[in-house]
């Protein structure tokens, strides 16, 4: 009777949901199904609106119209070498990359695998990355997905849309331009570490991202590395998609010449747009000729390691402010009318009326974006005057903000007498009279 | 703080410290267990009275007993963490003693008519149309609401009354403002954010215009409220999206946000919650009105510091770090982090 009674409580227990339920270790990634977007066409006009509720997906049928390529990764079903690519890349990621329950970067003993464990700014020990997944399924997983997709169950309804990770780019860095050891450029602009860790701490005002400051220290930097593991990993996917997909005059020139060796064409196009970006010396051919069998296999896994490096390096280059050669003063109406003369020069483009007026804009995923309205103190990327100087010296990479260009005269001073300038302007009553006139008008005092 | 800690060391789990109910705790499972043998007792038993009436008497044993233990080891409240909350506490405790003495009434009642013989012609003498009766339980429990009813009235003045130092104050007048620190609240989904104006500088003219246009010179924060033992602390309740409820359990302070509308409350913070070995007892801020997909991880704290003097710390050591040109963490991650045989 008395275990009888035993088994009744535990069974009340677990169906009340006490104890920790684990996700199945056969639960995988799901490969890539939603559209890429071919970045090289850019589109020719704006937006016309944020796309509705619930419909994120409306903003690519407007890019479609204006002739942008939508590359469907579905189309691979309808060949036999898109299917085999397919498995081929999905067979990769599971090996290097592992599943929810046990994820890891690189396989056990890989030269990848190296450089994740040992370099701390990156830290994706398997140890790591096992408790950034549980926290990101427990914290994060609704909004920006299993994958990183960034289509979670609440995804269609915020605006801006969550991040999705697999691009491997992010907008809030603070990463200077800088080349690789190898003398190339990176792929794309990468986030330093303590970004995604500002990200994390403060949240991104303004947005539905919240801050997750309260979390033990250890959790904020397992999400962050996990972070950094599902961009890794949905790059290499992305990447090995693109070129499966992609139509430009070279691959289909290369596949006219003979159709039935589409597949062949296709990974030549993939090798060399990552082997040339890496080291433009390398000759494709002879990689191909030392790699008897699965060429795309060993493609994908030379650009895990150059992504794995990219992220590294990125993290050594930080922007390194000038000096603030008004110091702790405060600003002056001089500073803030030079700020506003650099801003007409440089911002006012895009961030018309001060940004109240802004015009809308695709970004890299193919959502759209507005640039930031500067009459709120709302700052999406931090409120510290180095954010702001962040922000105007190396842009917003991914949604087209350029990174401001200040020529003449005292750099440091221009650079500071803008910020200076952008952290008053939602403040009417610290302006001087006219510069407030000309932004504010006359009502608000 | 944001320094690598290597791979290693992220291992260890250590989840947040939260207000949470010890389900692991044996002494919430000796009343269930009870219950449970009680019920499989009675599965078994013969269906006499008496054997009801003693398992009526058993359960009422058995819940006065534990209901006593609990309120004696505090484990039904959290910590009260300032006066009004101590009042609201003892109006909790005025309700549940006068509801305890009629449920020990009519359990003693029940086991009254179980037990005693039954009438020699075996009916039950009715008592309906017995207007003595009727009128006392009328006019019994009419007593006791009126005595709840008044007993709360001075509480409720300090929650909701006309001055501007009521809890949540009806009749709020910013020109009369005496509190000591000003904290505007705005709950989006799904944080807290908090922007406190500085009180070592003139207070706003009117804190209610100061709620909806912000001063340069304000600090921002999230999910964190922080003040000093004996502060005043004006709470300006906004929201930017939906319906959110501001609850703090350990004041027994919960008030909704409602958008478009400014809500000035009051909180006296009277007690620190640093301990005299520098830790901190967890106190909670949590959402508590059902606002969305995330509503369960709208969660803050509550820090109240010693002295105004620490207070003052934190403040300007969170207005440095706001008003950085450096980047104070670009130290942080530069060494050490060469790729495996790379470099």
């Amino acid at each position: 009777m008395a275990w009888l009674s035993v088994t009744g409580l535990a069974v009340t227990g677990g169906i009340l949901g006490c104890g920790v339920v684990e996700i199945p270790d056969g639960v995988v990634y799901p490969l890539r199904s939603n559209p890429l977007i071919n970045l090289e066409k850019a589109p020719a006009t704006a937006p016309p609106a944020f796309p509705p509720p619930g419909k994120p997906e409306v903003s690519l049928r407007w890019l479609a119209d204006q002739g942008v390529a939508i590359l469907n990764p579905a189309d691979l079903d309808s060949h036999e070498w898109g299917k085999a690519w397919r498995d081929e890349v999905n067979t990769f990621l599971i090996g290097q990359f592992g599943t929810p329950a046990k994820p890891r970067v690189g396989n056990e003993g890989s030269a990848a695998a190296a450089i994740g464990k040992l370099s701390t700014s990156l830290n994706l020990a398997p140890a790591v990355l096992e408790r950034g997944s549980k926290q990101y399924r427990r914290l994060c997983l609704h909004c920006h997905g299993l994958g990183g997709e960034g289509a979670g169950a609440t995804s269609g309804w915020l605006n801006p849309l969550p991040r999705d990770f697999r691009q491997g780019e992010f907008k809030f860095i603070s990463t200077a331009e800088h080349k690789l050891e190898t003398g190339n450029q990176p792929l794309k602009a990468r986030p330093r570490r303590v970004d995604i860790l500002r990200t994390l701490h403060q949240g991104l005002d303004g947005t539905s991202m919240p801050s997750f400051a309260l979390l033990a220290e250890e959790d904020i930097q397992a999400l962050a590395s996990y972070t950094l593991h599902l961009s890794i990993r949905g790059e290499v996917e992305y990447w090995a998609l693109y070129y499966a997909l992609r139509q430009d005059t070279e691959t289909i020139k290369a596949i006219e010449k003979d159709p039935k060796k589409e597949a062949q064409a296709r990974t030549a196009r993939f090798l060399a747009g990552a082997l040339e970006w890496e080291d433009p010396e390398a000759d494709v051919e002879d990689f191909v000729a030392k790699t008897k069998d699965k060429l795309l296999t060993a493609g994908m896994e030379k650009l895990l390691d150059r992504l794995l490096r990219e992220y590294a390096a990125a993290d050594k280059n930080p922007i390194q402010p000038m000096a603030d050669p008004y110091g702790d003063a405060p600003t002056t109406s001089q500073s803030l009318a030079n700020g506003l003369k650099i801003f007409q020069v440089q911002c006012v483009n895009c961030h018309a009326g001060y940004g109240r007026q802004s015009a809308l804009r695709f970004d890299n995923w193919g959502g759209v974006v507005r640039p930031a309205n500067l009459t709120t103190p709302v700052y999406k990327g931090g409120r510290r005057p180095v954010d702001l100087y962040y922000r105007i010296f190396r842009g917003i990479p991914p949604c087209g903000m350029p990174k401001a260009n200040l020529q003449d005269g005292d750099p440091a001073r221009q650079a500071w007498d803008l910020v200076r300038f952008l952290l008053a302007i939602p403040y009417p009553e610290t302006l001087p009279p006219e510069i407030r006139q000309q932004i504010h008008g006359g009502a608000k005092q | 703080m944001l320094l690598d800690k290597g791979p290693s060391a992220a291992v260890e789990a250590t989840e947040p410290a939260v207000l949470h109910f010890n389900w692991s705790a044996s002494e919430h499972w000796i009343p269930l267990a009870l219950t449970a043998v009680a019920f499989f007792t009675w599965l078994l038993a013969t269906r006499s009275n008496k054997f009801w009436a003693a398992l009526i008497g058993l359960n009422a044993a058995t819940v006065a007993g534990y209901t006593a233990w609990c309120a004696y080891n505090h484990l039904w409240l959290p910590e009260t963490a300032n006066d009004l909350g101590a009042e609201v506490d003892g109006l909790f405790n005025l309700v549940l003693f006068l509801t305890s003495i009629f449920y020990f009434i009519t359990q003693a009642v029940l086991i009254y008519t179980m037990v005693q013989k039954p009438p020699a012609n075996g009916r039950a003498k009715p008592v309906h149309g017995n207007h003595t009766l009727e009128i006392a339980w009328m006019l019994v429990p009419a007593f006791f609401l009126a005595v709840i009813a008044i007993a709360q009235l001075p509480t409720w003045a300090k929650m909701k009354g006309q001055t501007s130092d009521s809890s949540i104050p009806v009749g709020y007048d910013p020109t009369t403002d005496s509190s000591d620190l000003l904290v505007t609240v705005t709950g989006k989904q799904w944080e807290w954010r908090m922007r406190y104006a500085d009180p070592a500088k003139a207070k706003p003219t009117n804190p209610l215009l100061w709620a909806s246009t912000p001063a340069t010179d304000d600090v921002h924060a999230v999910n964190e409220l922080h003040s000093w033992q004996g502060a005043k602390v004006r709470l300006m309740l906004r929201t930017t999206d939906v319906i959110h409820s501001f609850f703090m359990p350990q004041f027994r302070f919960k008030q909704d946000m409602l958008p478009g509308k400014t809500i000035p409350a009051l909180l006296r913070t009277d007690k620190t919650n640093i301990n005299s070995d520098g830790t901190e007892r967890c106190w909670e801020i949590a959402c508590a009105e059902l606002c969305g997909g995330n509503h369960y991880r709208m969660r803050g704290k509550v820090v109240v510091h010693a002295t105004r003097e620490d207070f003052m710390r934190w403040l300007s050591e969170t207005k440095t770090k706001q008003t950085a040109r450096k980047d104070s963490l670009a130290a942080a991650t530069k060494p050490s982090d060469t790729p495996a045989g790379k470099e």
